[in-house]
């Protein structure tokens, strides 16, 4: 790609033409302040326009810092009126991705305006990104062509880092009101990823299953109770929501496992005795952990197993006969 | 059956099954060189699963035409052959399984019927007593519609004594049976589930009562007749509603016709859930109370299904006490406390399938 290097008059650029814009920064403070100390270390690009005018490439708040701090002209790379629309969005993310680490909405907006030059190639598009120094593979790709369908102020949290991508388009696909207050509970308590993907899919469940709103069931449950307690802190916060949502999508199997555990605490194994039942309680086979450090220890668990075998609510266990209880 | 785009591979154009499709579907149609030719146009297609039930491909089977049915170590299996002569299906079941195996899932019906009589030749040579079914990758009787295949394999059959050919359906395409010498050779199978699992889950399938209209008839014929309750699915009321059914069944089917019954709850790999999501929005079947078993299939839990197994047996065995029920992918723990044996006491399931098919099909 060919430049020339330039001074232009900053009333010469239109900065309300965002066709090659990627970037959703609209701060200035900081590069008025090193522009102002140190001058324009890498001046904008432009695109010659008509007229003598010029189109900004990449550069907005560079010549925007410029403008502010009162300079009539700016240093400038100009390439000519005959590049291609493709060449200056390559140039334009390049610049960018160059200078800093690009946010997953100007990613988006990235993938977005090159996609149209590559129709649904998405390999090819990954690859030509990665030249650029846009590290996106295919499956982050279809991600970020997902987030146009997002709300802003959900784009906003994207952005910001505070909501997941992945998460962030699970909510876009919520109602706008409800997709907030999960987006809200997201940054109280800020579990971990897997955390937040199940509380948003046990609620999402529990509404088709029940055909109540998502709203309905984060007010319902005490959920929003819970994270209003001060007496818990966020992982009990955290813990208590997963169990009420887990209590409603799954009610026989929490209840089982409740059983379970009450026959448990009345068999009461010692610490240096572990029965682990199957996952999930389908297959059958059991096994038992035993920690000991020496031949008495070892001979009282032996005596306690001994016992255990006799115990009506051990057999119940293993038969998973727990109805009764 | 409604074909929008029929492709024929270059090789199967002259055979004689591909002229007969050609004469009753009437429709205009693309020669390809291969199947890559076919898969290709389903790239970029948004919704594969409903254009693959539209779009037929005529073409050879270039594999096994008979096959172990894929069971897995941990569940018990009953050692049953698939007959793989088409692939897909024109109803559209919520819980299909066909949704999420083929890729891209369309219509295809291997019409190198030598190759496939070749197939059963050989396996008729074995005389070893074999069950076989055409169901396991289509519906056995959509195709009927378009070809009598039906009618080539019963009377292939009906001229052996050792391997019996189920026809599983859950259409009432029988009209080409009835007036076949079948000498009990093949039995006739159909899915039943409950009036809101069919009206909810089971798009452009026969009413049960239509079902087992049908079923009447072929039983009129003589021939032996099997039912599947597969998928069972729990909702509130199912117990209730399944018991209707089978009141139905027995109201119109003697038990003695019946081979077997099988039951199985509904069961599905973790990919399919999105599918039933985005294609059946108001389905509510993904919902249950699923654990991953250890096959790796999403299973009711446990405690639920026995429970529920609990039911369903006692209400068929309150009618027929002595009609073979058996489980489909279940464990020991699930025989014995619902049906109070394990299959290892009668020989192993395929045993006692065998068995049945035996008293019921003479075949040896
Ligand atoms: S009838 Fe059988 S093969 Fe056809 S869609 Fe339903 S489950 Fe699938």
């Amino acid at each position: 790609m060919h430049f020339v290097s330039d001074t232009v008059k900053i009333n010469h650029i239109d900065s309300t033409d965002t066709t090659f814009k990627i970037t959703n920064e609209i701060s200035t403070d900081d590069l008025i302040k090193s522009i102002n100390h140190v001058g324009l270390i890498s001046p904008p690009i432009l695109k010659l326009k008509a007229n003598n005018r010029y189109i900004v490439v990449s550069g907005f708040r560079r010549i925007a810092a410029c403008h502010f701090l009162g300079w009539g002209h700016i240093d400038a790379r100009i390439v000519s009126v005959d590049e291609s629309d493709l060449n200056c969005f390559k140039l334009s993310i390049a610049d960018n991705a160059q200078n800093r680490q690009l946010n997953v909405i100007e990613q988006a907006v990235s993938i977005s305006k090159l996609s149209i030059f590559f129709s649904n190639d998405d390999v090819a598009l990954s690859q030509e990104s990665k030249k650029l120094g846009l590290n996106v593979n295919t499956g982050l790709i279809k991600k970020l062509k997902e987030i146009n369908t997002v709300h802003a102020e959900l784009k906003k949290k994207i952005a910001t880092g505070v909501i997941p991508l992945t998460i962030g388009l699970e909510l876009g696909e919520l109602e706008h009101g409800t997709a907030i207050v999960f987006s809200q509970i997201i940054e109280e308590l800020n579990p971990t990823l897997n955390h937040q993907k199940e509380i948003i899919r046990l609620s999402k469940e529990i509404s088709r299953l029940n055909n109540v709103p998502m709203s309905d069931i984060i007010n319902d449950c005490i959920i929003a109770d819970t994270i209003n307690d001060p007496e818990l802190d966020r992982n009990q916060k955290i813990k208590k929501i997963r169990r009420k949502l887990k209590q409603i999508r799954y009610p026989e199997i929490v209840r089982f496992e409740t059983k379970y555990f009450a026959l448990m605490q009345r068999i009461k194994l010692p610490e240096s005795i572990h029965l682990i039942p199957p996952v999930n309680f389908e297959g059958n086979t059991y096994s038992i952990n035993l920690v000991f450090q020496n031949l008495a220890q070892f001979k009282d668990i032996n005596k306690i197993l001994n016992k255990m075998q006799n115990h009506p609510d051990f057999a119940k266990i293993i038969e998973k006969e727990l109805e009764d209880n | 059956m409604k074909i929008t785009d029929l492709y024929i591979d270059k090789e199967v154009l002259d055979y004689p099954a591909t002229n007969v499709i050609c004469d009753r579907l009437n429709t205009s149609f693309q020669v390809v060189n291969n199947a890559e030719d076919v898969y290709g146009i389903f790239a970029n297609v948004k919704t594969p699963v409903e254009k693959g039930k539209k779009t037929l491909f005529l073409t050879k089977n270039k594999g096994k035409f008979i096959r172990q049915c894929p069971g897995t170590d941990y569940y018990t299996c009953c050692n049953y052959m698939i007959l793989h002569f088409g692939i897909f299906c024109t109803m559209d079941c919520s819980y299909c399984i066909l949704q999420s195996y083929f890729h891209p899932p369309l219509l295809q019906f291997f019409v190198n019927h030598k190759d496939l009589e070749k197939s059963l030749d050989h396996l008729f040579l074995q005389k070893k007593l074999t069950r076989i079914g055409t169901g396991e990758y289509t519906d056995s009787l959509i195709w009927e519609e378009i070809y009598p295949f039906a009618e080539m394999l019963v009377s292939k059959f009906s001229r052996q004594s050792h391997a019996i050919l189920e026809l599983k359906t859950k259409t009432v395409n029988i009209e080409n049976l009835l007036s076949l010498r079948h000498n009990r050779k093949t039995v006739v199978s159909w899915s039943l589930n409950t009036e809101r699992v069919v009206k909810s889950e089971e798009r452009q399938t026969a009413s049960i009562k239509a079902r087992l209209t049908a079923a009447v008839k072929c039983q009129e014929m003589g021939y032996p007749l099997a039912f599947h309750f597969d998928p069972l699915i729990i909702y509130p009321g199912c117990e209730e509603d399944y018991k209707k059914i089978i009141k139905q069944l027995f109201a119109n089917i003697l038990p003695e016709n019946i081979v077997w019954i099988s039951l199985g709850s509904f069961r599905f790999m973790p990919a399919l859930k999105s599918i039933i999501e985005q294609r059946f929005d108001q389905s509510k079947i993904v919902y249950g109370e699923f654990i991953k078993g250890i096959d790796g299939k999403m299973r009711y839990f446990k405690p639920l299904r026995i429970n529920f197994y609990r039911q369903i047996v006692s209400y068929i065995r309150e009618i027929a006490p002595n009609v073979t029920v058996y489980f489909c992918m279940e464990d020991d723990e699930v025989w014995l406390k619902t049906l109070g044996f394990t299959p290892s006491e009668y020989g192993g399931l395929p045993m006692m399938l065998d068995k049945s098919a035996s008293r019921h099909c003479d075949v040896f």
